[in-house]
């Protein structure tokens, strides 16, 4: 009671008056302006006020501005007569200006019009008030995917679960003979049930062309996300060209970084199943026919992925994992892999065989150290495994570590990784845990062995040496996947003491940076959350794409 | 004022209830005037109770003052040497708070006592219980007063944000989300999260963005009640952070 708990962000003690047991400080703090306005419209264009907009839209209230930017805003308002919430977005009246402004408008929302799918934010109404063209439609209570990324991060497993919704709804927009041509986490909007829903469907053709020849704020998205012959040849872009911006989200989503110049295949910079490398590097193609030629090939791919174990957690390349591996991500190409797995297999069955000799004429009560020896050494495996999984992590995050565990080697992964997905309150209960259950399963185990020596009448024959050999050495996977149980890299790493932190990052959801391409190091599935990486702030007000 | 939690701080600002009180010149008699000094006084009771107390007074005669202070305030002339060009209620309420104490002083309180209309609820055993609670410090009146302000301020923001989440029938998903408020959740806080709130981890994501979004909407919109411009609301949160 006396003990004054401290704010975990800002390690200052807590007053105990502190409003609902909250850090005032960081209360108040979270409050403030961010330091740079994010996605403040490069244009001259400052989007009407409510007041201002009631005037042209007498059938609506309770209008907010929820985000604005160089193509557009967009608020949130009420329809009075239905009662219903929706989206109104205005786009700058300087774009009408261009001759085939108005027909380009009519045209593309008549296709918008036809998109009728539930991963795709519907359009209810579009027209002109005076010099303001506008669309109204369905209003997402939500956060867009830049949200998300920004609020620490999207583990694989979510990624998987996102990427194939995207994919539904882009088909069933090629399907209709649309293409998006602006896919980008700030147009990817999740509803409160984490839902995905697309918005701004052929925008970018109605203002103004794919080129970013324009000033920055009239950029179609950014060039990040546009496939190469958007940019060489906007004339050309088919669907295929969506089909790559949803290589770069989904590439982003997993690393956390967008896939620039000579980049690395994603299993290179996190621990995922190393099968999504092929669909992310084939979505990436700089041509369009060496990519999936459709949406939901892409979407069957990860499905089947996420369907079935991933390579390197199955059993029966845990040797071969060992041995070749994760060093450079690409088990099942490694030419060397399969072989020196044979051969380890074989190493051990001599070794074993040799021990299992050594100690035959002993009494029976060695067979039991024994069993448990061999049990121990699937532990053991899991151990160098976790080191090696723990290198590889540290060489694509090194930011997520800090200094003096890149040094402690060792001793930094048994004190990191003791605990998998937990906090640290439940160390101790997870041990005590984990040391009751293995002795639990080593005893059903010896005594499981003892029975079948009993039954088989030990050492009879070669055929039954190598059953009994066998039999014990099962204790390898057995030990090890109890051990991967409960033993993995920690999913958050302790935070440095006194690290000061770099100036927060502020993204900006709608100007494009182009100095910046806003590289985050990310989580991956299993491990590592970049607690040391979230800003307190992130550019939430300046959210053009929501609903829209 | 429930009309006011869907509406974000710019639109706000044209009606903030300081600038409507700035706006009628100080004239006590208009009635929109005594709407919404009444309504900033029952969030910002509490300092000024505790500033009484604190020059030494006991339980009983600081709610009397608080009360007759509010009844002042609302009835009498302090607002007519407001100055709206640098106008902060907070400011503002300090200082006619020690003018009052000082003629206070001069008067026989005794008679004085009791004999008003209760204008504000203050529930006295909250305020003595919050009061004695409250770290004894070497600070100066003044700098507790602001401290006990920003308190306030953040008090009413979490009830008016707790409400909205009550009203939409999800008080259980503030409870559990409002710790993000403070400090970045890290993976399993979410993964936690997820499995308590029996929502998928993206589903909890955007929850807390909502959460914070929403948050951030009503601590600006409650301070831009009490500061005159909108260039003023940034400096107030900051002398605000200081004081704490």
């Amino acid at each position: 009671m006396t003990s004054q708990a401290n704010c975990p962000s800002c390690s200052t003690p807590l007053p105990p008056d502190s409003p609902e047991g909250l850090c005032p400080s960081c209360l108040i703090r979270k409050g403030m302006a961010q330091t740079q306005r994010a996605g403040e419209p490069q244009s001259g264009w400052t989007p009407p006020d409510a007041q201002k907009l009631a005037e042209y839209f007498p059938e609506l209230d309770n209008i907010d501005l929820i985000g604005r930017g160089g193509m557009g805003a967009v608020y949130r308002v009420r329809q009075t007569a239905l009662d219903r919430v929706v989206a109104l977005k205005i786009l700058p009246p300087q774009l009408a200006a261009d001759p085939g402004f108005a027909q380009r408008f009519a045209r593309e929302a008549q296709a918008m019009a036809r998109l009728n799918h539930p991963h795709i934010v519907t359009l209810y109404e579009s027209g002109q008030r005076q010099e303001l063209f506008f669309f109204i439609m369905e209003y997402i209570d939500g956060a867009n995917l830049r949200h998300v990324i920004d609020s620490g991060g999207v583990s694989p497993r979510e990624a998987m679960a996102i990427i194939p919704q995207i994919c539904e709804a882009l088909q069933f927009a090629h399907d209709n003979g649309i293409v998006h041509r602006d896919i980008k986490p700030e147009n990817i909007l999740l509803d409160h049930q984490g839902r995905v829903k697309i918005a701004d469907f052929g925008l970018a053709r109605i203002t103004g062309g794919d080129v970013p020849q324009h000033a920055t704020a009239m950029v179609m998205g950014t060039p990040y996300y546009m496939a190469p012959e958007q940019v060489n040849s906007p004339q050309a872009v088919d669907h295929r060209a969506d089909i790559y911006s949803l290589g770069v989200v989904f590439y982003q989503l997993l690393t956390g970084e967008l896939p620039i110049g000579k980049f690395d295949p994603p299993s290179r910079k996190v621990v995922i199943d190393l099968r999504l490398d092929e669909v992310v590097l084939r979505t990436l193609e700089k041509e369009p026919a060496r990519r999936y030629q459709h949406a939901s090939d892409v979407k069957t791919r990860v499905e089947t992925i996420a369907a079935s174990p991933a390579l390197q957690d199955h059993p029966g390349m845990i040797l071969g994992i060992l041995l070749v591996a994760q060093r450079n991500g690409k088990v099942k190409v490694c030419p060397g892999g399969i072989f020196r797995m044979i051969f380890t297999l074989i190493t051990v069955y001599i070794a074993a065989t040799a021990i299992t000799s050594m100690f035959v004429s002993l009494a029976d009560a060695r067979y039991d150290l024994l069993i448990l020896f061999f049990f121990l050494c699937g532990v053991i495996f899991r151990a160098i495994r976790l080191r090696a999984d723990q290198l590889l992590d540290m060489d694509a995050k090194p930011q997520q570590y800090p200094k003096q565990s890149l040094l402690t080697g060792w001793r930094a992964l048994f004190r990191l990784a003791r605990v998998r997905r937990e906090d640290k309150s439940v160390v101790w209960p997870r041990l005590i845990q984990l040391i009751a259950y293995s002795l639990g399963v080593v005893i059903v185990y010896i005594a499981a062995v003892r029975i079948y020596f009993g039954i088989l009448g030990v050492w009879t024959g070669p055929f039954l040496e190598l059953l009994t050999t066998i039999g014990m050495l099962a204790g390898i996977p057995l030990g090890y996947i109890l051990a991967s149980r409960f033993w993995d890299l920690p999913a958050a790493l302790p935070e440095p003491p006194h690290t000061a932190q770099p100036a927060p990052q502020v993204n900006s959801p709608i100007v494009d940076r182009p100095d910046s391409p806003a590289p985050r190091p990310q989580s991956n599935g299993e491990s590592s959350a970049p607690s040391a990486h979230q800003t307190a702030g992130h550019g939430m007000e300046s959210d053009l794409k929501h609903g829209g | 004022m429930c009309d006011s939690i869907t509406r974000s701080p710019q639109h706000h600002f044209a009606t903030t209830r300081w600038t409507v009180v700035l706006a009628a010149g100080g004239d006590p008699a208009a009635p929109q005037t005594r709407d919404a000094l009444s309504s900033l006084a029952q969030t910002y009771w509490y300092p000024l109770y505790s500033f009484i107390r604190h020059q030494g007074c006991p339980a009983q005669d600081a709610e009397d003052l608080t009360q007759e202070f509010i009844a002042k305030l609302i009835e009498k002339q302090y607002l007519a040497d407001v100055d709206p060009a640098k106008g902060r209620f907070r400011s503002f309420l300090l200082a006619s708070l020690r003018h009052f104490l000082s003629n206070q002083r001069d008067h026989d309180r005794a008679a004085k006592r009791g004999g008003h209309n209760k204008l504000i609820a203050l529930d006295q055993l909250d305020a003595e219980a919050r009061y004695r609670l409250e770290p004894s410090t070497e600070m100066t009146p003044e700098r507790l007063f602001d401290r006990r302000w920003a308190l306030a301020l953040l008090d009413r923001v979490l009830q008016r944000l707790r409400d909205d989440y009550v009203r939409s029938g999800r008080a259980k998903v503030y409870e559990a989300l409002k710790p993000v408020l403070q400090a970045d959740p890290d993976v399993p806080t979410y993964a936690k999260l997820g499995k308590q709130l029996a929502m998928s981890e993206t589903a909890i994501k955007v929850a807390v963005h909502r959460l914070r979004t929403r948050y951030r909407q009503l601590l600006r919109d409650e301070v831009a009640q009490t500061v005159a411009a909108d260039a003023d609301l940034d400096a107030e949160l900051n002398d605000l952070l200081n004081c704490l």
